[in-house]
């Protein structure tokens, strides 16, 4: 039995800070907009540091070891880490047929209307790299919707930045050859121009397969230790990936050369072809040419109504002091690189953007879903992420 | 931009749109306020879910990234809170993309907005306001087209989708619900699609307004019958 | 378009994945197999806890030959009926290069239970799983016989950061494929794996590498128990 004369008190219960942002993350995370900070204690035009690990991982930048490993297939490689957040964005490559008219079989005035019906900067003539994006989280099955959408926003951003042309893709075939005495030797047709200076092309020409060959770029993104949205530092990691991406040279053996045989089966008669079995050079490698002046970065920024009635005591004192500031006025707020679960999940209005080193967007999302977005908030965006694209290229030795 | 589009078309779901603007024509069924499942429900809110079919194929990644952006335009736009742990699926079929499937989704995104808003409102959803979406591109010269078929989104420098809340009998803008660009283009441009794309979209929603008022004249006479 | 999997963006189909040709030099990597195998001392380690925010305890544990990440989720509630005890759940994953064919790693994880079994003191975790993901990041030894005493290694580090409670701390020792889990000071095995290296016939053989894993063992517990008391101090 309980004592009926009992009082019960009721005592107003405190949390410490990372419980109460658990319970209740708007309301922390208006408290700290009040006090003029972040819940990561970072000022609201703040980025967080980038730090990257550049291409150690790949096959023929390693420095050491790795490039003595048989097995590894990685073309190109990045680690960047932000804040708690790291990011391991590795290329692997796959070669495929080209099936469109090789441009040998197009006589030059056909080659020339292509030219004209095809624009300078038209979209067509450039790739994109089909990413994989997995973020880890403590669970196995089938992957997320986030992992699904920033693939393809990754794939999307960039086929439509106009950043890896076509032809940079396009193998440059060469032939292996064994002399009588058994000793293979790679000949690639370009080398041996460059060092004799003099056309040889012709010579190999009668032997050069005539079909075309372009390689395919797989991205694996894999995130760990997620606190916020993704897409940015795996645009970014990607960037610098590619950046430091090397193609392995190709080749076929000059036996494989546009071998025909004619066979004849139950009165048919059919032309098999050799399948080539194109090889990739273990030691030489080319690199991916980019279009450079496209090379852009990604940033993203959460903009917030700030609550009066949630400011500390000692804030609303503040303000008491400057008389004039109209009360009913709402005041929203731009932060930059949003991070946290409370940010990610109490801001409702971003603005995502890709720009270059001048300043051109390659990619913009505008999501109104919670404050509204002025244009001077957008200016404000912009603004930052320009600074912020010069800081990040910087961080690539070229 | 102009489009043709019919509401209530199908008998078995809440809401019906479909909407064909050139080559693009979409068809979108609402069906909601009802029982989610455990995972989805939300215990203050209505639970949204939308699925986009593309016109070829099974849907992939390409066909959540459209859902993705579907769901941010929507879910400010409904008004969730009168329907606690209550969920409202919408379904788009699009029939013809009207563009290069591998390259674009604009015309699809923009259409897709447009057609849900309308089965939407067929379905009786309470909303908090109206929206209205296009499509847009820039042309190698610079030039701004409103609603661009295939050639031109092919041949265009950046091609953006705009989307934004219209109150007040579609007369006032509130915000921008989405604005989703690719390729080159640069700040001057930008604010360039917002005040052209505002003007078109005025317009687009006086235009869905007319529809809506049209169908429930029509249903009014039903009923008088 | 792949039908297959259309939750990721797997390029064309008909594309084939990048073949190298073997290379045209002699092979100079059995003589390298050989001097690393000829150490038996401790590869110098560079050992770091607390790395991933989003669990409840990891580490991460690299050398010049590898780099593994490990992190535990849990214990949390598992769905279905009621058990007695906390159930471990290990996942392998490959790294950057997909060195190891699934079901070896699911060999390995399954071998790694039987070992995580008897040192997590499992009885205090009724209704609960704990999940334990190991990521082999980087990794050029291509043996996973001598990878194996640093992944129990970073799982055991894993769990102590992750505050779950643990009856002692426990690694593994690898000697000519050999490898040899203990417990207890040396006292106990807890596990023993192999599955390539020479065929050990006779006891005497076996009891030699028996002791000499042990003073393996010893060694790589004596670097934790350092590891875990530096980090104390701070």
């Amino acid at each position: 039995m309980t004592d009926v004369e009992e009082t019960v008190e009721i005592q107003p219960i405190s949390f410490p800070p990372e419980v109460f942002a658990r319970i209740s993350p708007e309301l922390s995370l208006q408290r700290h907009l009040a006090l003029g900070l972040r819940p990561s204690l970072r000022r609201f035009d703040e980025f967080r540091d980038i730090e990257i690990n550049e291409d150690s991982l790949s096959r023929f930048n390693a420095s050491h070891m790795m490039n003595e490993d048989s097995q590894n297939n990685i073309l190109g490689s990045n680690v960047l880490k932000c804040g708690k957040t790291f990011v391991i964005t590795s290329i692997t490559g796959g070669i495929i047929e080209d099936t469109s008219t090789s441009l040998d079989e197009v006589d030059i005035g056909e080659k020339e209307l292509l030219d004209i019906v095809e624009q300078e900067d038209s979209l067509n003539k450039y790739t994109s790299v089909y990413p994989v994006v997995e973020v880890e989280r403590g669970r196995v099955g089938a992957c997320t919707d986030e992992e699904m959408t920033v693939s393809q926003k990754l794939f999307d951003s960039l086929l439509h930045s106009r950043i890896i042309p076509k032809d940079s893709l396009k193998v440059q075939t060469g032939i292996r050859t064994t002399d009588e005495n058994g000793v293979s030797q790679i000949i690639y047709p370009d080398e041996v121009n460059n060092v004799d200076g003099n056309d040889v092309d012709d010579s190999y020409k009668h032997v050069m397969p005539r079909k075309k060959w372009s390689y395919v770029l797989y991205a694996k993104i894999v995130v760990y230790s997620r606190t916020g949205p993704v897409f940015d530092m795996c645009w970014n990691s990607l960037m610098y990936a590619l950046q430091s991406t090397r193609l392995p040279r190709a080749f076929i053996d000059e036996r494989a050369t546009d071998l025909k045989m004619t066979v004849r089966m139950k009165g048919r008669s059919t032309t098999i072809r050799e399948a080539y079995d194109i090889l990739c050079d273990p030691k030489k490698s080319l690199p991916l040419t980019l279009n450079d002046s496209n090379l852009a970065y990604a940033s993203s920024f959460g903009i917030i109504d700030l609550d009066p009635e949630v400011a500390l005591e000692e804030a609303r004192k503040q303000e008491d002091k400057q008389e004039d500031v109209e009360m009913d006025k709402i005041d929203s707020i731009l932060l930059a690189d949003i991070d946290t679960e409370a940010e990610e999940s109490s801001i409702y209005s971003t603005i995502s953007l890709i720009n270059n080193l001048k300043g051109d967007f390659k990619q913009l999302s505008i999501i109104g879903a919670g404050s509204r977005i002025t244009p001077n908030m957008i200016r404000n965006a912009i603004t930052l992420s320009k600074c912020r694209s010069q800081d990040l290229s910087q961080k690539i030795k070229k | 931009m102009s489009f043709q589009a019919e509401t209530g078309i199908l008998t078995q779901v809440d809401g019906s749109s479909q909407i064909q603007s050139q080559k693009t024509k979409i068809f979108c069924s609402v069906t909601g306020p009802i029982e989610p499942k455990a995972r989805q429900e939300l215990p203050t809110q209505l639970a949204l879910e939308i699925i986009v079919r593309p016109s070829l194929g099974v849907p992939n990644t390409r066909e959540k990234l459209i859902e993705d952006k579907l769901r941010a335009v929507f879910t400010p736009l409904i008004t969730r809170y009168l329907y606690p742990r209550q969920l409202c699926q919408i379904t788009l079929q699009i029939l013809s993309s009207g563009e290069s499937e591998q390259e674009f989704t604009q015309r699809e995104v923009a259409n897709s907005i447009n057609a849900t808003l309308l089965a939407l409102i067929d379905a009786g959803i309470a909303l908090n306001s109206m929206c209205a979406a296009i499509s847009l591109a820039i042309s190698s010269d610079d030039k701004l087209i409103m609603d661009p078929n295939d050639e031109q989104l092919k041949a265009a420098k950046s091609v953006h989708v705009l989307a934004l809340e219209l109150v007040e009998s579609s007369t006032v803008v509130k915000n921008v619900l989405l604005l989703d660009s690719y390729g080159d283009f640069n700040e001057k441009q930008l604010f360039d699609i917002l005040e052209q794309g505002e003007i078109s979209l005025l317009k687009l929603g006086k235009e869905i307004r007319s529809i809506v008022e049209s169908k429930i004249i029509n249903s009014n006479l039903i009923i008088q019958k | 378009m792949n039908v297959q999997d259309r939750r990721r963006l797997l390029g064309p189909g008909n594309a084939k994945p990048i073949a190298f040709a073997s290379s045209l030099e002699p092979e100079t990597e059995p003589l390298k197999a050989e001097e690393v195998a000829k150490k038996d001392g401790i590869p110098s380690l560079s050992i770091k806890s607390d790395i991933i925010e989003n669990c409840n305890g990891s580490t991460l544990i690299e050398s010049d030959e590898f780099s593994i990440v490990t992190s535990v989720y849990g214990p949390k509630s598992i769905r279905g009926s009621f058990t007695s005890q906390g159930t471990i759940s290990i996942q392998l994953k490959n790294g950057i290069v997909e060195k190891y064919q699934t079901n070896e790693l699911k060999e390995v994880a399954s071998w790694l239970v039987g070992i995580f079994n008897s040192v997590v003191n499992l009885e205090k975790y009724p209704k609960s799983g704990i999940d334990i993901f190991v990521n082999l990041v980087i990794d050029k030894t291509n043996d996973i016989s001598k990878l194996i005493p640093f992944i129990v290694m970073s799982t055991c580090l894993a769990l102590v950061d992750s505050g779950i409670e643990m009856i002692d701390l426990t690694t593994a020792a690898e000697i000519d494929g050999n490898v040899i889990s203990f417990t207890k000071g040396g006292e106990e095995i807890v596990g023993f794996w192999k599955d390539n290296g020479d065929a050990v016939f006779n006891d005497e053989d076996f009891t030699s590498i028996l002791g000499r894993c042990k003073e393996q063992y010893i060694n790589y517990k004596s670097l934790m128990v350092n590891y875990l008391l530096q980090g104390k101090k701070k």
